[in-house]
This record gives structure tokens, sequence and C-alpha cells, in this order.
């Protein structure tokens, strides 16, 4: 399979616990996928593998084709959005969108139009100078999302991404998701709140024991 | 979707490729990291700025009674009832020496009326039977030192060195005796055989003459460990910004903001910009010290010992970021931080000077990372010199393997890298 994301005999270990057994799953472009489990049950370090900040053990993942130890072309197509806030609460949302644009690298000219386009993206607009340590949980997570998708990354990954959210920021959050998907991204989600993700996703796995059970790799893709 | 199009429809890339993109995004982390620093190092400058508004009274009153180079500023006669080379070799040998403004050969009449003038401070005979002893046996002393009274004080003080010079002159002189006689049997004339053991004698002895430490001999003490404190004072400064390095390491360590910026950024910008952060706090705490001991005279150059105090930055920031990258608790690694940091400083000789360890210890010492600094540091400012191009080189000894050891940290971070 060369479209979408591919996971195979993934396997991870952290201080002498194995996470991740043979863990494996497909999931098609242009699909929401939803990982749900319970706390510790390597919903979070699967995300990381995939956004190449943990090394698996073993097993391989591929995205459209590139695998993840093409680490530089794998970072071009990758969007990750952390568990934690992940931005310095210190600055303004205006300015921490600013921040992450430009870490980029990209021309202050595009940087600028491409701040202004993010400044009027509704998950923000609202409270673009507003410090993110005076932001409520859902609106320092909107700005998370916002951040994650600078680059409108083809593979987007989400770690909890509705934790501390409001119902109104939930709804725009997975609104703007739908809205993705429509376009043909490829969007990950873990999260213990399967109510939420059952809402939202065409698939959810349930990551138990570090493996997903109720997933056949053999069974015709969904 | 291989060769995936890293510009998007937005135009914007998820990572920087090109060269440019990542100097772009490079300065954009050391400009935010700036920004953070900017408060601390307005304070710090702040600081500076009362306290050099405070101390400058007290260094301008210092400087009048900077006493040793203008108390000791005197002239002197001399009386040579003999005629002899002995005093037109000793002017010549004296006459660089920055406390003694002008030497007289005067008749005893004309020196004793400078005296009276209040011209000289003190003037001497010298007799004809000069270094008798050397050469007879016999003891007698042979100059006689008539002081100026109406500065007893510093007449007395100046003859008490001129004393002690005299000694020296002699030990040296009937030290070398042997070798007038030598010279004579090897054809030389007696008379000029007496000449040039006399300028030996004397040269030997002038080479200590613009030597403060033999001049001021009771206080050599107190100006040492003054000079050390104000070492000490400047390597733990140059050092000091290093433990920011660390802070700011270990406080990032292992979170989801440092993962999503070496995701973005790569893992060797934020790293550049935290050491290059801890640099520009070492221009704040360094530099101004450096330039009020310049103006003081106390440094003849600032170069050679700023490249000495960066070489300790260095060390220590590489040094940090390593220990910042300990799987630790952070408040545990930044702990461990200081605990080395003290270490360093302690072995380094910056709280007590080496020469007071145990011989055991101050062998181990020398081959601490702080010494060579330390030590530059100290000779520049003992000796109101410079830092010999050698001791700044040793000093920077210990910075690649400690490069070596922050970069091998970063390399082996849990990152995909």
């Amino acid at each position: 399979m060369n479209e979408g994301l591919t996971v195979r005999n993934l396997t991870k270990s952290m201080r002498g616990t194995e996470v991740l057994k043979n863990l494996s799953f497909d999931q098609p472009t242009g699909s929401i996928y939803g990982i749900s489990g319970d706390n510790g049950a390597g919903k979070s370090t699967l995300l990381k593998i995939l956004a190449s900040v943990l090394i698996p053990d073993g097993g391989h993942v591929s995205f459209s084709g590139i695998p993840l130890s093409d680490k530089a072309e794998w970072r071009s197509l990758i969007g990750y959005v952390p568990q934690e806030l992940a931005l310095d609460d210190r600055l303004r949302v205006r300015e921490t969108i600013e921040f992450w644009a430009a870490v980029r690298g990209m021309p202050v000219s595009i940087r600028k139009a491409i701040v202004k386009s993010a400044m009027a993206d509704p998950l923000i607009s609202d409270f673009v100078n507003k410090p993110i340590r005076e932001c409520s949980g859902g609106m320092a997570r909107r700005a998370s999302l916002v951040v994650g998708l600078f680059g409108d990354p083809a593979l987007l990954l989400l770690d909890e991404p509705f934790s501390g959210a409001d119902a109104r920021s939930r709804a725009m959050m997975t609104e703007r998701l739908r809205h993705l998907r429509d376009r043909g991204r490829t969007i990950l989600i873990a999260s213990h709140v399967e109510n939420t993700l059952t809402s939202l996703c065409d698939r959810v796995l349930h990551l138990e024991g570090g493996h997903f059970p109720d997933v056949d790799i053999n069974a015709p893709t969904q | 979707m291989k060769g995936h199009d890293r510009k998007r429809r937005d135009g914007l890339t998820t990572v920087p490729a090109s060269f440019c993109e990542r100097i772009r995004s490079f300065l954009v982390i050391f400009l935010n990291d700036l920004r953070k620093a900017r408060m601390g190092l307005l304070i710090v400058l702040l600081i500076y700025a009362v306290l050099i508004a405070l101390i400058s009274p007290i260094l301008k009153s210092d400087e009048k009674a900077d006493s040793l180079g203008q108390h000791l500023q005197f002239s002197v006669s001399i009386v040579d009832e003999a005629d002899s080379y002995f005093i037109e070799l000793i002017a010549e040998a004296v006459k660089n020496v920055k406390y003694l403004d002008q030497i007289y050969l005067d008749t005893f009449e004309k020196a004793k009326e400078r005296l009276d003038r209040n011209e000289t401070i003190l003037f001497l005979t010298i007799p004809p039977d000069l270094f008798e002893q050397t050469r007879t046996g016999s003891v007698r002393e042979s100059v006689h030192i008539y002081l100026n009274p109406q500065k007893p004080m510093e007449a007395s003080a100046i003859a008490t060195l001129i004393r002690q010079y005299y000694f020296a002159i002699d030990r040296v002189y009937s030290a070398v005796f042997g070798y007038q006689k030598e010279y004579e049997k090897l054809g030389g004339d007696e008379d000029e055989s007496w000449r040039q053991t006399t300028k030996h004698a004397i040269n030997s002895l002038s080479a200590y003459f613009t030597k403060d430490r033999f001049i001021e001999k009771g206080r050599t003490p107190d100006q040492s460990a003054i000079y050390h404190a104000l070492s000490g004072i400047l390597v733990l400064f140059a050092f000091l910004p290093a433990m920011g390095v660390l802070y700011q390491t270990s406080r990032l360590h292992e979170t989801d903001l440092e993962d999503r910026t070496i995701l973005i950024a790569g893992r060797i910008s934020p790293a550049i910009s935290r050491v290059l952060i801890g640099l520009i706090w070492w221009i704040a705490l360094v530099i101004p010290w450096l330039i009020a001991l310049r103006i003081a005279g106390v440094l003849e150059t600032l170069l050679p010992t700023a490249l000495v105090l960066t070489s300790v930055y260095l060390f220590g920031a590489c040094l940090m970021l390593f220990v910042g990258r300990a799987h630790a608790p952070t408040v545990g690694v930044f702990q461990v931080g200081w605990l080395i940091f003290f270490a360093l400083i302690l072995f380094g000789g910056v709280f007590y000077p080496t020469s007071l360890f145990p011989a055991w210890l101050r062998a181990g010492a020398r081959f601490t990372p702080m010494h060579a600094p330390m030590e530059a540091v100290f000779t520049a400012l003992s000796e109101k010199g410079s830092v010999a191009t050698n001791n700044v080189l040793l000093s920077f000894w210990a910075v690649p393997p400690a490069m070596a050891l922050g970069f091998i940290r970063i390399r082996r971070r849990r990152l995909c890298d």
C-alpha cells in the first residue's frame, strides 16, 4: 500500500517495559482515525514515534510510500500537535503565530502573508492579542492546533487535542479537522475521550496491551 | 508521493529546508531567546551603572592614593667620594625605575643643599672603600644615608629599601668576586675586571628594581589577595552564564515544547542559540569589569584576558549542554550542575590559591579546567600586564573535550536524529 499511513510490527520499550508490541494498522489518506485507550496505554508513545520524536525499537512505518527513516522527507509531511501546549506562555497569541511561522525560515514577505491569514482564522481571530498564559484551555488548544497546521501538512498527528477545551472550542476544532479531511489530509488523533473520537473519526482504534486487538491488517481496507 | 513538495499551498514549509531557511530559522530562535533574556540583561546593566556611579569616587580617591607609584616618586643625591665607576653604573641601571624621579651626582655640600630645599628625599655618600668587606673581609658599613627631615617617614622607608639593595648588591658582588680574579687571569685589566664584576652585580640586582613586589615588600600578600579576588570574580562571572545554559537546557529537555521546536528547526539551532545568549550574558557580566580594570591601569590589554575568560565560558556552556540533557528530574540536574560548578571553581583555585592546597591536591588541581584561566588572569592582573599567547591557548585546552561532550549528548537524544 503506497497511499496513506502504514504501520507494521511497531515495537517500543521504555524503561524496561514493552509499551508497543508488534503494533500494526493502515490508515488511508483523507481520513480521520482515532486512537483510544487508558492512560499509559501507549497512545502518546505511538504518536511521538510517528512524529519522529521517539525512535522505535522495531517495525516499519511509511506514509504515501515515504518511510519514517527518511527523516527530512517525513518531517516535511507531518504536523504534530503534542499533548502539552508546547507554546511559550509569555507570548501573545499573535506573537506565538508569528514565531512558529518564522521558525520555518520563510522570507518575511511570505511569512507576513501567512501570519495575516492565520490571524483571520476563526479558531483564534477573537483573541490574537491575548497572552497565552491568559487564554482559557480551549483557546490555548486552538492556538496550538493552528501552529500544528502551519505548512498544511499531509499527515496531522494530534495528541489529546481536546484536553481542557470547552464545548465551543471542541466544536470549532472538530469542524476544522473535518474540513481538512475533506481536503485530503490524513489525521490521527490520540485521546482518552472516546465519545469525541467516535463522533469525529472515521475509525477508532482501541489501544490495549501495546497493540490494537481489533485490527486485522489482512482484512480488506476500510 | 516521493519527492513530496514541501512548499504547500499557503507558501509555508513544515520545516526549513534550504540553507537560507535554516539560517532564518536560527535567527528567529535566537532573537526570541534574546527577547526573553532582555529584562535580565537590562537589570544587570542597571546594577552595573549604579555600581560604577557608587564606586567611581572611591576609585578616584584610590587613584590619588595609589600610592606606591606616587609615594615613591622621589629624587636622591649621591655623593661619590671616590669618584668611582660604581655610581656611573648605578645611575645607568636605575634610570628607568619608575619611582625614581631624579638622581643627582653631587658634592656633599650640594647634596645637603638639595635636601634642605626639599628637592630630594635623601642623599647617600659612597666612600672610597666601598665593598671593602667584599675585597678584604673587614666588616664596615660603607654607605651613609642622610634623610630629609621634612619627610622622615618616607625618607626612612626609602633608606630601609636602599640598605636592602645595598646588602643585596654586596651579596651578589661577593658571589661574583671570584669571577673578577678569573677575568684578570685571563688577561684582563684589573680595573676593567672590577668594572665588569661590579656591572654584573648591579645588573643582576637591577632586574628586581622595577618589580613592585620587591619594592612593596611588606604589602605583597595584601596585593596578591586583592588580585586573586579580582581574578576569581572575573572567572566566576565568566562561568555564570554557563549556568544559564544549564537552566535553559534542563528546563526544556524532553518537553513537548522542545520536541516541537526540534522537529521544525532541528536540534543544533536551539543549542547554539542558547550558547550565544550565554555569550551575551558573558559580555554583560565580564566586559565592564575588564574595561574598568583597563582604565584603572591594572590590565595592560583587554583582548588576551577576554579570550581567556571566553574559554571559561565556552567550556562551561558546552559542559552544561551535556549535563542539562541528562535523563533526570530538572531539579536534580540543576543541583548536579551547581555541584560541578563549585567543584571546578574550588579545585581550579578560584576560591583559594592552589598554593594553599596540600602538595598532592595541588598537583591534581593543575589539571582542572579552571586552573589555567585562573592563573593566566591572576598573572595579568598582578603584574599589570597581559596574558601570553601560550597561556591563552592553554586556557582553551578543556574546550574541545567539553564541546565533544555537549555534541554527543545532543546526538544521543531520544529523537530520531
